[in-house]
């Protein structure tokens, strides 16, 4: 077994109550985490068609062999699969992430991963204390929020005490001065909501894809793990020398407080352990940066109030509008809905979406007391802490308008015949699956690209902040940023290995049908599938491309992430191979959406997305969209607000991406050569099987 | 670029004073049909639609942004509300229904080279005419303190 692995999964069956092991050997080809977690799942659930709520939905929640290590940003990631309940029409088999230290308690304690199978009869909670796994009746838990349920854990298992202590093992056992890490689910959950979140320490959460609710369909409310064992790291000086290596692309340079142009932008593992504290409203109260296990970044706070503590995307953005709007600025209103986000164990971005659709339908009057919609929700009190309050306890209780959203948003739009309309005119943007557009794929393509031939909202950022954000906010100085558009070609042709190829960086109107997007958007798969989401390296942080610090502005990506993996795990990896995993860990999971039910003609975006563009008046959704366009021989940033896509367009550039892929092209599946080619020989053989492999 | 080289004019002429309609007017809370779009930028969370309902809304919105922050820096956790402001002077027009504002915008402020620019300058051309919506409304609530004293005093 190579460094890094503890060697052992640990299979838990709820409905027997059984606990057994996995042997990691038998998964190492696939990495870590994701790569795992798809096999472990294409061996153990035997139907892949029920739904995320059956009891034979397969759980897999997976580290990666850096995890607990001192690998910057990509100690702290945990990986979970399965089949989701958030996705429509269907309900595919999904991932969701979630930082902390949940994964490196779980090396600690000797287990690579941990794999729910089953459903208990009642709650139970899972409390693993090294080898010690005991699955106990969680009734005394059950109606908690997540904050409560983890602090009472905390008190059984700690009894109280952050002295050093054994874990019962005896007096030679280890012993820790840590709290166990919980992964537990709020009230949500508990009553199944498709938009349920799985909640870890303060402000780490999975929440897309619902697992929260596939949690309470298995009456697990919680899954604590304390370990004092460690990471057999196969060459630590090599790891401590990447780990200085790596410092020249995080923290040299500086930035004039003055200066507005965005010089660093785009460079993602930049930062350093002190930028968590920045940026945060309310400005006035004091905080702390917080991070992820190991992480040299720290993009998260810690608030005096201790209210929203570790929250930061979405699930702290997502009412400061409405704070700003109710009070004229920033206020502790912020942090307190966020709070109650985690409390309740929500979705945030199905949460935020949510809140700016039904204050549309209110205003228009259609929703509101009496209306056709009709609803006690209060949006007077918008903007007051009260309203989420309402809102979040009518989904997690089953009540009013909440009985519907509590199916997720797509489901709630349909059963109000409301779906087709409002994707139609966009009120509603649900880009596809039933998951509401994060970037816009009449924009930013590769993001629309990369959702729409998957399972979900793809959330990774490796294309967004150099092709659109760097670009787009430097307009709004009147400045250019720091990577050039010819610069950022040329970087991108020597960092996409192995397409090499510069178009990939062309957003024109052109570009964004031709195959070298193809090939971006298939790089991006093998990327994120194999380094992000098996070796965990951190979507805040990587990949890096452009760094505003490094060696000929040149970021760390395609150098770096093998230097840790090897140093780690005592392989001599090099990113081409790494890169094929990818794409083998892409391609399985496309078989088990084939097996699902996957065909091309679905792989369509909403209404939208072809229909609308530019309106004129007060609400155009012409945001500002700068980005890297190849026209006229030249290099050059352009807006594209705007911008509508073409159906016709779509699909041909499908018929390039299936063809790069090695997959059918009438269908979408892949063929025998493609899956044998990448070592997926059973793969084939089940798809053929099931009538579904491609010709 | 740096907040020192901002081109930005000197003096903004002021305004012809609302009368007090105008100024009821342009403080009601709008229909759906009339609202503003405006989005939240956050590059930590993507884009996110703002509708906006009133003039007072908008102000606080269009202003709101916290541009002093390092959101431009690594871990950018910033964010930026922006208003298309074409639409903006049109709305101010159109909807909201003050014509010599709309023109102060598109005459001092949309010629301006960057919406952070424009932004600048927009916060002093709303601040001003701000200031003389309160002076129509102070001397309105004036008027109206007087008359209650008089009604009290027979
Ligand atoms: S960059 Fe932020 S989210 Fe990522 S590992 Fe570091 S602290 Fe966690």
């Amino acid at each position: 077994m190579s460094g890094g692995y503890t060697g052992k999964i640990l299979r838990i069956n709820l409905t027997d109550k059984s606990v057994s092991t996995l042997d990691t050997k038998d998964y190492e080809e696939y990495g870590g985490g994701h790569g795992m977690g798809s096999a472990i799942f294409w061996d153990l659930c035997e139907d892949k068609t029920v739904s995320g709520f059956d009891p034979g939905n397969v759980i897999t929640i997976m580290s990666s062999p850096l995890s607990g290590t001192l690998t910057p940003a990509a100690s702290g990631r945990t990986e979970v699969q399965g089949i989701g309940v958030q996705g429509y029409p269907t309900e595919w088999f999904t991932r969701s992430n979630f930082g902390g230290r949940f994964c490196g308690q779980m090396k600690f304690a000797g287990w690579d991963g941990i794999v729910v199978e089953g459903a208990a009869d009642k709650p139970v909670w899972v409390d693993i204390r090294d080898d010690d796994v005991q699955i106990k009746d969680a009734e005394g838990l059950w109606g908690l929020d997540t904050t409560e349920v983890q602090e009472e854990i905390w008190r059984i298992v700690q009894g109280g005490t952050s002295e050093w202590r054994s874990l019962g093992g005896g007096r030679d056992s280890g012993r820790t001065t840590q709290r166990p890490a919980v992964l537990t689910i709020g009230r949500a959950g508990e009553t199944m909501s498709r938009t349920a979140a799985l909640i870890h320490d303060a402000g780490n959460g999975a929440g897309q894809g619902g697992f929260g609710g596939v949690f309470g369909s298995k009456n697990l409310k919680a899954i604590s793990v304390i370990g004092t064992g460690g990471v057999e790291v196969a060459d630590p000086a090599a790891l401590m020398d990447a780990r200085l290596w790596a410092n020249q692309y995080a923290v040299a340079g500086s930035i004039a407080d003055d200066d507005f142009a965005p010089q660093s932008m785009g460079s993602m593992f930049g930062g350093n352990p002190a930028s968590g504290a920045a940026g945060y409203a309310p400005a006035d109260q004091p905080k702390a940066p917080m991070g992820c296990l190991g992480c040299h970044k720290n993009c998260r706070a810690r608030f005096q109030s201790a209210a929203s503590n570790g929250s930061s995307c979405v699930d702290y953005f997502f009412y400061h509008v409405y704070d700003q709007a109710a009070h004229g600025g920033y206020t502790q209103a912020i942090l307190d809905a966020a709070d109650l986000l985690q409390r309740y164990g929500i979705n945030s971005y199905q949460v935020e979406a949510m809140i700016i659709w039904l204050n549309h339908l209110y205003q228009e009057g259609v929703l509101g007391k009496g209306k056709e919609i009709d609803t006690e929700l209060d949006f007077t009190k918008l903007g007051e802490v009260s309203f989420v309050e309402q809102l979040l306890d009518m989904i997690a209780e089953k009540y009013d308008i909440g009985e519907d959203l509590h199916e997720g948003i797509a489901l709630a739009a349909v059963k109000w015949g409301r779906y087709e309309q409002d994707t139609k005119t966009g009120i509603l943007p649900i880009q596809a699956w039933g998951y509401v557009q994060h970037y816009d794929a009449r924009t930013e393509v590769e993001w629309g690209y990369g959702s729409l031939v998957g399972d979900r909202d793809i959330n990774e950022h490796d294309f967004n902040t150099l092709v659109y954000w760097a670009p787009s906010i430097a307009s709004l100085f009147g400045a250019q940023p720091a990577c050039s558009a010819p610069l950022l070609a040329e970087i991108m042709e020597e960092k996409l290995t192995p397409y090499n190829d510069p178009m990939m960086m062309d957003y024109s109107d052109e570009g964004i049908y031709s195959e070298s997007m193809a090939k971006l958007v298939a790089w991006h798969r093998h990327y994120t599938r194999y380094y992000k989401q098996s070796l965990a390296f951190c979507d805040w942080a990587y990949g890096d491309f452009f760094n505003a610090f490094g060696p000929d502005n040149r970021g760390l990506t395609g150098e770096g992430e093998d230097k840790f993996f090897n140093a780690v795990t005592g392989q001599s990896q090099t990113f081409e191979e790494g890169m094929e995993k990818g794409r083998k860990i892409w391609n399985l999971d496309r078989a088990i959406w084939i097996l699902q039910g996957r065909e091309r003609d679905q792989e369509v975006f909403t209404d939208y997305n072809y229909e609308v563009g530019a309106v004129p008046g007060y609400t155009t959704y012409e945001v500002p969209y700068v980005v890297p366009a190849f026209e006229n021989g030249e290099w050059t940033y352009k807006s594209v607000s705007g911008r509508m896509l073409d159906r016709d367009k779509v699909e041909d550039w499908k018929t390039k991406f299936y063809t790069l892929e090695g997959w059918d092209t009438s269908t979408g599946w892949p063929t025998r050569a493609t899956l044998e080619d990448l070592g997926l020989g059973h793969v084939a053989d089940t798809l053929e099987e099931a009538g579904k492999l491609g010709a | 670029m740096t907040t020192t080289e901002l081109e930005t004019p000197e003096t903004i002429p002021a305004l012809t004073p609302p009368s007090v309609e105008l100024v009821d007017r342009a403080l009601r809370d709008l229909d759906y049909e009339d609202r503003l779009v405006g989005y939240k930028m956050t590059p930590s969370a993507g884009n996110d639609r703002a509708n906006l309902y009133s003039l007072p809304q908008a102000i606080v919105f269009l202003l709101g942004t916290r541009w002093d922050s390092p959101m431009l820096t690594p871990g950018f956790k910033g964010a930026i509300n922006w208003v298309d402001l074409n639409a903006f002077a049109n709305w101010l027009r159109d909807a909201v229904g003050d014509a010599p504002l709309a023109s102060a915008v598109e005459e001092h402020v949309l010629p301006l080279d960057s919406y952070y620019a424009q932004v600048q300058t927009l916060s002093r051309v709303l601040g001003m005419r701000m200031d003389q919506y309160r002076e129509v409304r102070g001397v309105v609530e004036q008027e109206a303190d007087e008359a209650e004293t008089t009604e009290d005093a027979g």
